[in-house]
């Protein structure tokens, strides 16, 4: 330990002991920078003649205590350090392990504005390209057989369609019992509780059947396409399919495409089901039968909202699996990368998704 | 903060200690049977042909999987019997580097030198740079302090993981394939780093590999694995090894030559 003693001689002398370790040199380190800046106008001599080791961070604490710059006269001296450990000191100066001088001044407001605008720009025009790509890939893959691989497809299928169903499942049941009871309440007190059908009728089947499905299928499957296809590009997996000759937009987006636009509808479709059910199911509360609900039901919602619902549900299939795969191939490099496409696969879909809903409804209204 | 046990044990005994160790998955058995010691200072090679176990026998030593049967001692303590607290404090005392440099993603290679630093003592921010920056020096990668782990080569991650290791000054360091992959000057530069920090700082190296060149530049000693007999077919100075080896396989090994060593190999 330090043991700063001014009193016995001029310079003041700064005495390490034993073992100078990464678990012990903290407090060591601090008394003696606090001890050479309150002595900044003596000399200091540091006596390790009883240090007995050190590891990599003695060797720093030494160096550094050793090229700090100090007036004339004032100098810090080492003394008495065994000959092996003296040899462990690095005799380069202290600028090669300064910090780096920042290259770059920080960024004011505008330019940052302009950045991120430029950016996002570039980011569309990727997009873009990447869409005209897809569509090119579809039309060979109408004109040539064997250009789709089935297999791949019901591979992505089972994995994004089949395994989703116990979510969907819930999510939609969840969803009809919530919308029934919460429009029932309300109905109730204007005995119109028998109208609560329409609602729930028109509301899973045009909107939320649709809508809750694919903010499902975006958290799950378009974060799987861009954590999937960004590891492959990470592994270089795309740079071998490219050098092969072939189109990474076929091998690896085709058959997610084709697969996500195949399961949405039909996730939709049990949504929509099991949310009507939740909804017949808590207005039997309300004295509605199940007959009754039925009978209403059928009154109340046409085969047109039934089909919206599941168009709706393919073009966000399509614009959820595009967006998960152009966000994979777009991967920079190492896991972090990996990490960022999938949140930004999501994010994004889930954006667009609403974009697109309330596009579908201003359409359909008008 | 507890200083790990390793540094606290008397000189003589060994740094590490492998007893009759027995190495596999599920019911695969790669490696049976193996004990050797690794003394103070030494840096001893674990090598073999792809596949043969040794990056298993590594992990098996570095308490990251428990082994079959036997035992590892790290100055003396066994990794495998102790509890998690004790193997926390083992494996602090331990440098390990992986075969991918396993440089967290995240940070940039200053802040994963520092990371230890950060997480294990009281040392003040700008004197855990001066180190961390002290350490890249030391394996000439000072310029790429401020670079993301994705930026690097792979010698780079590899020189970058070999400074993190020694960040917490550990006194043992295990190296997983260090040089596998490099250019031939990137793995001397790399050989001549290992033998600088033995002779320099005293430090035991356990290095697994099965570069040849590396092998008889920096391994005071070398254990070989053989994957058909899944135990250690030899042990000793890797030149006689190669010069005097009574085992057909080792010479093999050592003469690059797939076939039988009776059978001159046409190239």
């Amino acid at each position: 330990m330090p043991a700063p003693d001014a009193m016995k001689a001029d310079p003041v002398i700064l005495a390490l002991e034993g073992r100078v370790t990464a678990y012990l040199v903290g407090p060591i380190w601090a008394e003696a920078l606090e001890t050479l800046s309150r002595y900044a106008d003596r000399p200091i001599v540091i006596d390790a003649s009883r240090l007995e080791s050190i590891d990599d961070t003695g060797i720093a604490l030494l160096f550094d205590l050793k090229s700090r710059p100090r007036s004339v006269g004032a100098e810090v001296e080492i003394r008495g350090l065994a000959p092996s450990l003296a040899a462990l000191i690095p005799d380069y100066a202290p600028d090669d392990v300064a910090e780096p001088a920042r290259k770059w001044p920080p960024l004011g407001i505008i330019e940052r504005a302009g950045r991120a605008a430029s950016l996002q720009l570039a980011a569309a025009a990727r997009m873009l390209a990447f869409l005209g790509d897809c569509a090119a890939a579809l039309l060979q893959a109408f004109h040539r057989r064997g250009v789709i691989r089935w297999g791949e497809v019901l591979s992505v299928a089972a994995e994004a369609g089949a395994n989703a169903v116990p979510i969907v499942l819930l999510i939609g049941f969840l969803m009809g019992v919530i919308i029934a009871f919460e429009i029932g309440l309300v109905a109730q007190q204007f005995g119109a509780v028998i109208f609560v059908v329409d609602g729930v009728g028109v509301a899973v089947l045009r909107e939320l059947g649709a809508l809750m499905t694919a903010i499902v299928f975006a958290g799950r499957t378009g974060a799987a396409f861009a954590a999937q296809i960004g590891t492959q590009k990470v592994n270089e997996e795309v740079n071998a399919i490219l050098t092969f000759g072939l189109d990474p937009v076929r091998f690896l987006v085709l058959p997610r495409l084709i697969a996500a636009v195949l399961v949405m509808p039909l996730l939709t479709v049990l949504a929509d089901v099991v949310g009507i059910f939740g909804g017949a199911l808590v207005l039997a509360g309300f004295n509605i039968g199940f007959v009754q609900f039925y009978n209403h039901l059928l009154g109340a919602v046409g085969i047109e909202d039934f089909l919206v619902g599941v168009v709706k549900a393919a073009v966000f299939g399509l614009t959820i699996a595009a967006i998960g795969c152009q966000r994979g191939l777009a991967t920079g490099a190492g896991a972090t990368s990996v990490g960022l496409s999938a949140t930004s696969a999501v994010v994004t879909s889930i954006i667009w998704i609403v974009v697109l809903d309330g596009f579908f409804t201003v359409l359909i209204s008008s | 903060m507890e200083r790990p046990a390793v540094s606290a044990q008397a000189q003589t005994t060994p740094a590490v200690s492998v007893r009759d160790l027995k190495v596999g998955y599920g019911s695969r058995v790669l490696l049976e049977g193996a004990s050797f010691d690794v003394q103070r200072g030494e840096i001893l090679v674990i090598l073999g042909a792809s596949g043969c176990g040794k990056s298993s026998l590594m992990k098996n030593m570095i308490g990251l999987y428990r082994p079959m049967a036997g035992d590892v001692l790290i100055g003396g303590e066994s990794i495998v019997r102790a509890g998690p607290t004790e193997k926390a404090r083992l494996q602090r005392g331990l440098g390990i580097t992986y075969q991918s440099g396993a440089l967290f993603g995240s940070l940039t290679v200053l802040e994963n030198i520092r990371f230890p630093l950060d997480e294990f003592t009281d040392i003040g921010l700008e004197q855990k740079n001066l180190i961390a920056r002290m350490l890249l020096h030391q394996v000439e990668m000072v310029e790429a302090q401020s670079r993301m782990p994705a930026e690097l080569s792979g010698g780079m991650l590899k020189r970058a993981g070999i400074a993190r290791a020694m960040a917490l000054g550990a006194e043992i360091l295990m190296l997983d394939e260090p040089s596998a992959g490099l250019d031939p000057i990137t793995a001397a530069n790399l050989d001549r780093t290992i033998l600088a920090l033995r002779d320099n700082l005293g430090l035991t190296f356990v290095v697994v590999t099965h570069e040849l060149q590396s092998i008889l530049k920096v391994a005071d000693r070398a254990v070989m694995l053989d994957a058909t007999s899944r135990s250690i077919i030899a042990e000793g100075v890797p030149s006689e090894l190669r010069d005097h080896s009574q085992d057909a396989r080792v010479r093999q090994f050592f003469n690059r030559r797939p076939d039988a060593p009776e059978t001159e190999v046409r190239r």
